[in-house]
């Protein structure tokens, strides 16, 4: 009988599961920076609001790329179900917080990804997904920089407007 | 009931069947939990399935799967040895 699995497609049942758990993770992330831009728009932070925004187009970006990969080597690409995201954060402080835990998590998730391809010798995949290793280490230093901004700034009399000034020159920044 | 899966066609399906939580619709005592409807749109398969059936089902589907399996790790196996050669 020919080898119709492996001709069909090159990736182990494990790591098409994870992938498209990632794939499920990045659109959550996009959701969620969705929601802080929302919230920020509307308790006055713009500049803030665009840069949430603009996070948020490129965690969705980061999605499909996955997504792409899984077809391109012949798995089944699962479109993700998003869970519902938090619409309200206690102080402009704290959605950068939130952000920055997110992206942790998210790079944690990524490293699991290198691990599991190295057990199953899975080159292909762990080459794909140094990518998202490298934009991983950008996306939590600029989530950093941003708290950072905080304790730089400080809150106190018109410091959250001039921190929201500030947010917009981090991605320019790197 | 016959079926000729293409192989992704049938991984997810595998997939699908696996992930039905058998044993909460054993102790559900309602009357939707006593059925399962499990499609295949691609063969036109639509059959209601009792959970006797659908333990049966499962169990054909994964015996199957491993056949497979064990065929990919043949050729594997196969094919190194006459690159040695």
């Amino acid at each position: 009988m020919r080898d119709l699995l492996r001709q069909r497609t090159s990736l182990k049942e494990e790591i098409e599961i994870l992938l498209n758990n990632q794939v499920k993770m990045e659109a959550e992330a996009s959701s969620k920076y969705l929601a802080m831009a929302s919230w920020c728009d509307r308790n006055g932070y713009k500049n803030s609001a665009a840069y949430f925004l603009k996070q948020s187009d490129e965690e969705r970006g980061h999605m499909l790329k996955i997504f792409n990969y899984i077809m391109t080597v012949g798995g089944t690409a699962i479109s993700p179900e998003v869970a519902p995201v938090k619409q309200e954060f206690a102080s402009f402080r704290s959605v950068f917080e939130a952000a920055l835990q997110s992206e942790i998590s998210v790079t944690q998730s990524i490293n699991r990804i290198v691990t599991q391809s190295r057990r199953e010798e899975d080159y292909g995949t762990e080459n794909f997904i140094q990518w998202f290793v490298n934009e991983q280490i950008e996306e939590e230093d600029n989530a950093r920089r941003a708290i950072e901004l905080f304790d730089v700034i400080g809150e106190e009399g018109t410091g959250r407007y001039h921190i929201d000034k500030a947010i917009l020159k981090i991605s320019s920044e790197s | 009931m016959e079926a000729s899966f293409r192989i992704l066609d049938f991984l997810n399906f595998r997939r699908f069947i696996n992930k039905i939580d058998i044993r909460s619709k054993i102790f559900d005592l309602s009357d939707e939990s006593d059925y399962e409807f499990v499609e295949a749109p691609q063969l036109n398969i639509y059959q209601k399935l009792t959970l006797c059936e659908l333990i049966q089902l499962r169990d054909l589907v994964n015996g199957t799967h491993f056949a497979i399996e064990l065929n990919s790790m043949l050729h594997e196996l196969l094919y190194q040895e006459s690159e040695l050669v």
